[in-house]
């Protein structure tokens, strides 16, 4: 009886190395996780015109930051834009009273998280410093930052805020993903907004 | 008086004979395939199961299982709306899910053969089911427990008769009322089939 027990064991030991693994995740994409919402009662062809203004809000861990305003923001800002003209919308200066006003903040977050150390050698069976079949092992624990970046446009019904005596949302986007992932972060901005207007066909003037 | 006391000691000791493999483990190995609509579709081969069994009748038997799965599967790039239409996500993901069902089983043995002994079987019991979501950078975690049910038709093929080791082979369905939320879905359920060895032990 002991040895069968103890085959058990061993065939215990086999099978459990089925458990549960953490998911090889280096194969999800870079590209911006997008996230539209809009009014359920919002008629998009009622507004015409819309602003956005040329800096962006910025909140990051620097309480010191409050507006991005460089060439990278421009063109993020333009990506907005380009993508309001293509629907039909016409930009006017805010003391034009548009239908639409466009909030358009980023966040800049560090989210900080403990990773085991070595595990990014995981699966690796190459040679290191003449050492061949071993991955390198670090025997302490290690603090990683992972640089988050997020964006938020909020259309504003400014045509009707006095009528409804409030400032309705009626369209919103979140966008947000790990930054420092590829060489171009303000690509994956720029695509993110992109994005957002192609899963929201519904913002039209027609 | 000394009769009835060698009639029952006869008694006891052509019983003993009679359901000398008392006793039934069991270790397996289980493929799984999901079966739950809009979620993971992808076959588990990490899989077990670990079972104890208590043969009271030469043909039933109760015990006690503990099984785990892990199911993992990547979605490309898309976009997923909601059924009203007001709001939309895109986003490539990994689905993960682990399931751990303990259960109370029940089993019948349709013949007592020297090699062969198929079986009919239901497991009863709870379910954790850990699910997560992997995308971009980000994680979201759905854990909950759920009833489950899992009736299963199986075999033991004896190897090694005289000394209680064989094979053990078995088709079930797992239905479970473990909830996913992002699904909108109130049951996780799969087919598995399980492979592994068995042990006859005597009392």
């Amino acid at each position: 009886m002991k040895k069968y027990l103890f085959y058990l064991l061993v065939t215990t030991v086999v099978v459990l190395s089925g458990c549960r693994k953490t998911p090889d995740t280096g194969k999800l994409s870079t590209s911006f996780v997008v996230q539209t919402s809009k009014s359920p009662t919002a008629n998009f062809d009622n507004y015409k015109t819309y602003f956005i203004s040329d800096t962006i809000a910025l909140r990051t861990t620097n309480p010191n930051d409050t507006f991005w305003f460089d060439a990278s923001a421009k063109q993020l800002i333009d990506a907005v834009k380009a993508n309001m003209q293509s629907r039909g919308y016409t930009y006017v200066p805010k003391g034009s009273h548009p239908d639409i006003g466009i909030g358009f903040n980023a966040v800049k977050d560090l989210n900080v998280g403990i990773i085991y150390s070595g595990w990014w050698w995981w699966g690796y069976w190459g040679c290191y410093w003449y050492y061949c079949g071993y991955p390198p092992y670090y025997p302490w624990g290690s603090v990683y930052t992972i640089p988050t970046g997020t964006l938020v446009l909020d259309f504003i019904d400014v045509k009707n805020a006095e009528a409804d005596n409030k400032l309705t949302v009626i369209w919103s986007s979140v966008m947000s993903g790990g930054l420092g992932n590829t060489s171009n972060d303000l690509a994956l901005g720029i695509g993110a907004i992109d994005q957002s207007f192609t899963q929201s066909p519904y913002i039209s003037t027609k | 008086m000394k009769k009835i006391i060698s009639a029952i000691i006869v008694f006891t000791f052509v019983s003993t004979i009679v359901n000398a493999q008392t006793h039934v483990f069991t270790a397996n190995w289980e493929i799984n395939f999901p079966t739950t609509q809009n979620y993971i579709n992808k076959t588990s081969f990490a899989g077990g199961k670990l079972e104890y069994r208590y043969i009271i009748k030469e043909k039933f038997s109760v015990g006690v299982a503990w099984n785990w799965a892990s199911y993992e599967e990547y979605f490309n790039r898309k976009t997923i709306e909601k059924a009203d239409g007001t709001g939309a996500i895109t986003t490539d993901y990994i689905a993960q899910a682990y399931q751990v069902p303990v259960t109370a089983t029940f089993h019948y043995y349709f013949q007592k053969g020297k090699t062969f002994r198929p079986y009919a079987g239901v497991a009863l019991g709870g379910q954790s089911l850990q699910q997560s979501l992997y995308y971009n950078v980000y994680a979201t975690d759905d854990d909950n427990w759920g009833f489950v049910v899992r009736p299963e038709l199986g075999a033991f093929i004896m190897l090694v008769p005289e000394r209680g080791f064989g094979a053990n082979i078995s088709l079930g369905y797992s239905y479970a009322t473990n909830t996913t939320d992002i699904i909108g879905s109130n049951s996780f359920n799969n087919f598995g089939i399980t492979i592994g060895l068995v042990f006859l032990g005597e009392r």
